[in-house]
């Protein structure tokens, strides 16, 4: 076949991908900078032009609040999950009876996790007088409120999130089987333990996936909407309302396309920051065999 | 004497190491099933509260109810809202979830196809771009994506337009990139033997590619369908007839109503609500860990 | 053998579904009446079309409303009698409760996607409906819906930017006390007539009953209209007229104080407290079903989900109105408590008015919609249910009591959706932040004045 019709045809097959980028991101991703200068009101149309969206963003108290809960969510649940999924991991990675069940078990919440089911089983779990509370009542602890104290309340949604580790286990479960036996015999022979052999051997070599399941986990994180929205409403006193939620709240409660907009953009710059920072770095500590380096 | 010294020291340390090695497999048996506890627990209270009483549900923490009822059950057969049930919601989901799924593994093999298997100019750029929107937060989105369907007029539509039709553009990127994964770990040669028969690409595609890949347009397709079928935010900002809301809508609008808080039937309500998915999740295991994995180690 | 098993396990999941379906469609009869009534209704259509004189057009109509399961019921119950007096026009409905409802219809209103037929709140002319181009001019209708049954001075609350009617009101309201008089039996005492009362009822709950015990609950919502009702008796002034606001900001912060003081007596029970019960409102909040909340502030039109919440076990009652605030008058208001407009969008609006005039003016539909949209101000429709004696006792008192004391009208602007959503308004931010510890009365008084200025320019 002539090389200009392959090469044609390459690129006749991406053009649905390449139409659909440009009118369903593209362009909403630059309308979005455009209205996120405006003060455009669902209802009551545009009047306005400037960078008071974006004062108001940052000046609020509310809005640097929910910034700040965002972070703490982030900062809370990433490394957690990762060291459960890690940790857990590491451990199927023995020979295990039953691993096939356990993976089972530690998967599934990470399916039906995002579900609204499991978000109404959460207010049921931690509601006053729920099941956490009644199970701490029969071994003598007084449970902590936590749907209505400020302190407690983001915790049980970083929680519902940690408790889907299964599918970053999954992931570093594949990763450690491709780690190479004769390497932890060989530290063996060397007197290494286990847990030496882990951090020596274990955790650099499977670098590029804890790289790869950071980054899609803090992308996850910043934009969690389900858990407030359903099980707390973002409050009490908005100690869980995070950005996405906030940002719902201005466009679709009282219709400020224009502040919701500006609010998504600098949750944009915060998350392309750390996704560059995170890029930056791997070449620091993320170890790539030499056939598939990046 | 030298001979028993020596046979005690030789056997020791074997000893000791059985020992350690009992205690260790004892400790990691011993974490996988309290760390399970926690995973599953929760799930099996559900189910079992669903059989419960109302009075009886907040009273323990046992699984199995004392005193069995569906009534829970009963009441969420209860049409709410108009035109809609659980039943009928759980339709309306399958209505759009399946032809977002067949769209997307249509779109995302052949982009994938295109990415992976030709050289044109500025692929290399256009990869990127795919990648970097992998990063670009749906959040972001969101609002103008709304004006956008709103002067289109698809927000509310009955036919679902706002969730489906980007679908038929490969706009789920992750799918694509998974697939072109796995491409780049298929050899060419039998494309290759294909093309010198006479097959013009899109030939290839369906009659090569499209078999060899098709472990992981299955996992694509699996996942699209549990994340669809989980998903929120669509609907709600696009689906306002409750005639046409799907089973998630419909469990978060049947918990908010009503008087009286029935938490059996609000537990039933959700629980019949990701029957589906778990089907599909215990029929196709496999698959779901093995996409997962691929996605990520090859990556 | 992996693949085997997919495909044996998927057909397995589509036949599932498949008998999902079938159940659906032999069920589906049973659940929904109103479609075999609809079938009905065209045969005896088709058959006495020659006969019957009435002039309209054979169509369907949509229909939203919001409300509890009661009024679910009477309305469902309307629109039959409706499609079967009028056998052609086919009414099609959705309804739902109060939560996330106005965000789907306001988004709907924006879209033009709106039902044909729309119960609406007072406020959602100015905000939703700010050009006028999205509810139609009603009196393009009055051929078909009797507008004489409404005073001037109701209609003239219904127009919108352009002179046009909106909207018809479908009755008035206010807040007034219910009280579990169950719960205050228990703790043998009188259900309080008065402010000096409910606080001596907060110090003998708790002692008698225990400290989960309330004999008041109040939301940030709540809170924000006891606030009011003490401020505009004690200032004799409404909060806001005419679309300019009133106090100052050391009055805010009095009545502010005055709403902590009953959360520090016992009185009512904190916002975290309510936070905590995770239940969206009263009426399905544990706390209120058992007793443990004993009163509320509610709408004079909304007890009948209060009371279907209790059951028979626990009886509600309508209290007095506080003359004890300080002032000469109890500070009660009225409002518009609901509205029944037509969106431009119908196309057929004649039809849409025969439904709305059929539920307010008709007899027939009055009867059966009786009092669960409040006590109706349609002339016709308020002397057709006392001659049937068919008003509810409840919502009578509960109507006539709030009326009588009311003594200012309520400026939809105090119901702005900025100040008074759920999620991030501004009277929940002030009362969560009083009663959470994280504002003084004074900064909350400062938010509120700051809110209610913006908001009133």
């Amino acid at each position: 076949m002539n090389k200009t019709l392959k090469r044609n045809m390459g690129l006749l097959f991406i053009t649905p991908w390449l139409i659909g980028f440009c009118v369903f991101k593209l362009y909403p991703f630059a309308s979005s900078l455009f209205y996120s200068f405006t003060d455009y009101n669902l209802f009551k149309g545009l009047h306005e032009f400037g960078i008071m969206n974006y004062v108001e963003t940052l000046t609020k108290p509310a809005n640097q609040k929910a910034l700040i809960v965002t972070f703490k969510y982030a900062f809370m649940t990433v490394p957690l999950k990762l060291i459960a999924a890690l940790f857990i991991a590491y451990i199927l990675n023995f020979k295990i009876k039953g691993v096939n069940f356990f993976r089972t078990a530690y998967y599934i919440p990470s399916i039906l996790g995002g579900s609204v089911a499991i978000s109404v089983l959460w207010r049921a779990l931690f509601k006053d007088g729920g099941l956490i509370q009644t199970g701490c009542a029969l071994i003598g602890i007084t449970a902590p409120n936590f749907m209505s104290d400020p302190n407690w309340a983001l915790f049980i949604i970083c929680l519902l999130r940690v408790w889907q580790f299964g599918s970053s286990m999954v992931i570093f479960l594949a990763a450690l089987k491709g780690v190479p036996q004769d390497l932890y015999e060989a530290a063996s022979i060397d007197g290494a333990g286990k847990w030496k052999q882990f951090f020596s051997i274990t955790v650099p070599l499977i670098t590029p996936v804890i790289f790869y399941n950071l980054v899609t986990q803090l992308c996850q994180a910043f934009q969690e909407f389900n858990g407030p929205y359903i099980i707390t409403k973002g409050g009490p006193r908005n100690s869980t309302t995070l950005i996405s939620l906030l940002i719902y709240n201005n466009a679709f409660r009282t219709y400020d396309m224009g502040l919701a907009s500006a609010m998504a953009w600098v949750l944009f710059v915060v998350l392309m920051f750390f996704t560059v920072i995170a890029f930056w770095s791997q070449k620091h500590w993320v170890y790539y065999s030499d056939e598939e380096g990046k | 004497m030298s001979a028993i010294a020596k046979s005690a020291t030789v056997k020791d340390p074997n000893v000791a190491v059985r020992r350690k090695n009992a205690i260790s497999t004892f400790f990691r048996y011993f974490i996988l099933i309290i760390v399970g506890i926690f995973m599953v627990y929760p799930l099996l209270w559900m189910v079992g509260a669903t059989f419960k009483p109302n009075n009886e549900i907040f009273s323990g923490i046992g699984l199995i109810a004392k005193e069995p009822t569906i009534s829970g059950y009963v009441s969420s057969m209860k049409s709410y809202g108009g035109d809609i049930n659980i039943w009928k919601s759980l339709l309306n989901t399958f209505s759009y979830v399946i032809p977002k799924v067949v769209f997307t593994i249509v779109s995302a093999t052949v982009t994938a196809y295109g990415f992976g298997r030709f050289k044109f100019k500025g692929r290399d750029f256009l990869f990127a771009v795919l990648m970097a929107t992998l990063f670009l937060p749906q959040v972001v989105l969101n609002v103008p994506q709304y004006i956008l369907f709103n002067k289109l007029g698809w927000v509310g539509s009955q036919l679902y337009l706002p969730i489906i039709v980007p679908t038929l553009f490969a706009c789920d990127t992750y799918f694509v990139f998974m697939l072109v994964q796995f491409l780049r770990n298929i050899p060419k040669e039998l494309e290759e033997a294909a093309e010198i028969d006479g097959c013009n690409p899109v030939q290839t595609l369906v009659k090569i590619i499209v078999p060899m890949l098709m472990p992981a347009i299955v996992s694509c397709a699996l996942f699209q369908f549990m994340w669809s079928s989980n998903d929120f935010m669509g609907p709600l900002l696009y689906v306002n007839t409750p005639a046409k809301y799907p089973a998630t809508i419909f469990v978060k609008l049947s918990m908010d109503s009503d008087s009286g808080f029935e938490w059996n039937r609000v537990l039933a309500t959700s629980l019949i609500s990701i029957m589906p998915s778990i089907i599909i999740f215990f029929a196709a295991q496999n698959q779901f860990v093995e996409g997962i994995s691929a996605g990520g180690v090859k990556g | 053998m992996k693949k085997k098993l997919l495909s044996v396990s998927l057909a397995a999941v589509m036949a599932l579904s498949m008998t999902a379906c079938g159940s659906t469609a032999v069920e589906a009869p049973a659940e929904t009446p109103a479609a075999t009534t609809e079938a009905a209704a065209e045969t005896t259509a088709a058959t006495e079309a020659a006969g019957d004189a009435a002039d309209y057009e054979e169509c369907e109509i949509s229909f939203d409303w919001w409300g509890g399961d009661s009024r679910h019921e009477a309305t469902l119950a309307a629109i039959e009698a409706f499609q079967a007096k009028y056998p052609g026009i086919t009414v099609k409905y959705n309804y739902g409760a109060w939560t996330d409802y106005e965000t789907a219809r306001a988004l709907e209103f924006q879209s033009k996607t709106a039902a044909d037929v729309n119960q609406i709140n007072f406020n959602w002319i100015g905000d939703y409906d700010a050009d006028g181009s999205v509810f139609l001019d009603l009196n393009t209708v009055s051929d078909t819906l009797d507008l004489s049954q409404w005073g001037d001075e109701y209609l003239d609350m219904m127009k919108d930017v352009n002179g046009g009617l909106a909207a018809v009101p479908v009755s008035m309201t206010g807040r007034i006390f219910y009280w579990d008089k169950t719960t205050f039996d228990e703790a043998g005492i009188e259900i309080p007539k008065s402010l000096a009362d409910l606080r001596a009822a907060g110090k003998t709950f708790a002692e008698k009953l225990g400290d989960d015990y309330y004999p008041l609950a109040l939301g940030p919502y709540d809170r924000m209209i006891m606030a009011t009702l003490y401020l505009q008796s004690k200032l004799d002034q409404p909060i806001i007229a005419d679309g300019t606001f009133n106090y100052t900001e050391e009055q805010l912060k009095d009545g502010l104080d005055f709403i902590q003081s009953l959360e520090d007596d016992h009185v009512i029970p904190s916002l975290e407290t309510i936070d905590g019960d995770a239940a969206d409102s009263f009426d399905v909040n544990e706390k209120f079903i058992s007793g443990k909340y004993a009163g509320i502030l509610e709408w004079d039109s909304a007890p009948k989900k209060y009371v279907s919440a209790l059951g028979d076990a626990r009886e509600l009652v309508v209290g007095e109105e506080f003359t004890d605030f300080g002032g000469k008058s109890t500070g009660v208001f009225y409002k518009v408590s609901m509205a029944m407009a037509i969106s431009t969008t119908c196309e057929h609006p004649k039809e849409a008015a025969m439904l709305i005039n059929y539920l307010l003016n008709d007899p027939e539909g009055v009867a059966i919609m009786a009092t669960e949209r409040g006590i109706p101000q349609s002339e016709i429709a308020v002397k057709t249910l006392s001659d049937a004696d068919a008003l509810d006792p409840l919502i009578l008192e509960a109507h006539n009591k709030v009326m009588d004391s009311a003594a200012f009208a309520l400026d939809p602007k105090f119901e702005d959706s900025g100040l008074k959503s759920t999620d991030n308004g501004v009277y929940k931010d002030a009362f969560d932040g009083i009663s959470y510890g994280d504002y003084t009365t004074e900064e909350a008084a400062g938010i509120l004045f700051d809110a209610f200025t913006e908001v009133c320019q």
